[in-house]
């Protein structure tokens, strides 16, 4: 086994849906969500569920191969900002890299990302894929 | 505050040494460091290793070093923080000799990166990024160097060209360094022509795979007069940790850490930073080398490409880099902080191969692209 199934299982409020921390008392979303506001150091932060859509800042193809991953390549990591404020970082799915625009809309999906071998569990995250028209 | 002093140095040339261990390593550095003076010259040990727990199933590394080399009654100390344990660890040693719990420290990074295919360094090494967020995906630092660049290149006009005189200058640099990995010279056509590890970064972008191990002993001002005339006073430290990842920063182009780490150690040595006439930069991608030169205040902001090709050209009289950097001198993860200070040092006591006119040098170590920063200023 290589991945833990408990910090797996703890991380499905992460990893199951976008999540941003949420200050309640100066009003900034953050990511990733923190013990503290990054802007006013309040420790009033909520996990909070984004509607998960943003824009498209900047992406890279990635080649880098890495123990596990190689299957994935080549990899599209974006970073989006969405409608709520923060600048995330992620990885784009469904798209063409050449179709990919600065300012293009997209949303948040939840994808398989591995298999943790035949009778380990299957792993799951949030991509970024084009917008639904 | 009492002062503190480097008293010597060692470094082993970096490379992929596959019949060396770490013990064969740090016994190198250790023979040609200590060999000569009196064994109990140091009253504790700290050692750095960013990827020894991973990389070579040896948790409780500075418990094994102390154990093999056989030295007795020491206070031991271990160091992990990245790319940054180096400078973590001098930094810790300093503040040990400054407090007056200990009179002398010595030194040690060490990593071994060449143990199995990049591949499988490449996943170990992207664990300095949060592991529930960006390893999780398999999102890597490069990937943050490569959109930081394509961003920088967007807001400041820069063409894919311009960002190869730093790679070209490195490797340049290191053909006249014994200890360097990469020791010839490239064109910018090869620059840009070398395997794409994610767009627009090629891997003359990025550092080599490599095997070192570096030392240092840093003492109070009685024992490092008892040892050593070639004295350099570990003038300033300072650092500074994230309270944003840079990525989701307001300006993702400027390395806040970097700058106040900076601020830091300039105040702490007291000092003009025009004084400081030679660099040894955290150069792991091309854009961090240019960020950093802007952080420094070396060059303005949007600047710093432009400052490179000028530092190129030799016609802006500082040394930075003489040891080619990580992108050609090489990137042993823990060990490399305590190269750049080791350089710096041969640096101003004048051993270093190359030459170089200054009294203060600056040795700049981080993790990741400015996750956590770290300044060291030496003065003769």
């Amino acid at each position: 086994m290589r991945l833990s199934i408990s910090k797996h299982w703890r991380n499905k409020k992460i990893h199951y849906q976008l999540a941003l921390g949420y200050c309640k008392v100066c009003g900034k979303y953050h990511f990733p969500p923190k013990y503290r506001c990054p802007y006013c150091g309040s420790k009033s932060v909520r996990l909070t569920i984004p509607k998960g859509k943003g824009t498209l800042i900047e992406w890279t193809v990635s080649y880098v191969r890495l123990e596990y991953l190689e299957q994935k390549l080549p990899l599209i990591v974006g970073l989006v900002r969405l409608d709520e404020g923060p600048v995330v970082r992620g990885v784009l799915t469904d798209v063409d890299p050449k179709e990919l625009r600065e300012g293009m809309r997209l949303e948040a999906v939840l994808r398989r990302l591995e298999e943790d071998g035949v009778s380990g569990l299957i792993y799951y995250g949030i991509k970024f894929k084009p917008l639904s028209k | 505050m009492p002062k503190v002093y480097i008293v010597g140095v060692s470094l082993t040339k970096i490379d992929r040494h596959f019949d060396k261990s770490i013990k064969d390593l740090v016994s190198e550095v250790y023979d040609s460091l200590i060999g000569n003076l009196k064994e109990d010259c140091f009253d504790a040990i700290v050692v750095s290793s960013a990827l020894s727990g991973v990389i070579y199933n040896q948790l409780n590394l500075a418990s094994i070093i102390t154990d093999y080399l056989q030295l007795k009654d020491l206070s031991v100390y271990n160091v992990e923080l990245g790319e940054a344990s180096g400078a973590s660890a001098i930094h810790l040693a300093l503040s040990l000799v400054r407090s007056g719990i200990h009179k002398s420290v010595l030194v040690i990074g060490v990593d071994k990166l060449s143990e199995y295919p990049t591949w499988k360094a490449n996943r170990l090494y992207s664990m300095i990024l949060d592991s529930e967020i960006d390893f999780h995906y398999g999102i890597s630092p490069v990937n943050y160097a490569a959109l930081l660049t394509k961003l920088y290149m967007r807001k400041y006009e820069y063409s894919r060209n311009d960002l190869t005189y730093w790679p070209v200058l490195m490797h340049q640099n290191a053909t006249k360094i014994p200890h360097a990995q990469l020791r010839f010279p490239i064109t910018p056509e090869k620059a840009l022509s070398g395997l794409t590890m994610s767009e627009p970064l090629t891997m003359y972008d990025t550092w080599p795979i490599g095997d070192g191990a570096a030392a240092l002993l840093i003492a109070n001002e009685d024992v490092a007069r008892k040892y050593s005339d070639d004295l350099i006073e570990l003038a300033g430290i300072g650092s500074s940790g994230s309270d944003l990842g840079i990525l989701s920063r307001d300006d993702p182009l400027f390395f806040l850490n970097t700058y106040k780490a900076f601020r830091k150690a300039l105040s702490m040595a007291n000092i003009d930073e025009r004084n400081i006439r030679t660099y040894e930069i955290h150069d792991n991608y091309t854009i961090s080398a240019i960020l950093t030169l802007e952080a420094l205040r070396l060059a303005e902001k949007g600047g710093g490409c432009r400052f490179v090709k000028e530092l190129s050209n030799g016609n802006v009289g500082l040394s930075i880099n003489l040891s080619g950097g990580l992108k050609a001198r090489g990137h042993p993860l823990g060990a490399t902080g305590v190269y750049q200070v080791a350089e710096v040092y041969l640096q101003l006591i004048g051993k270093f191969p190359v030459g170089v006119d200054a009294e203060v040098g600056l040795a700049h170590n981080m993790t990741g692209l400015d996750f956590t920063s770290f300044i060291t200023i030496l003065r003769r």
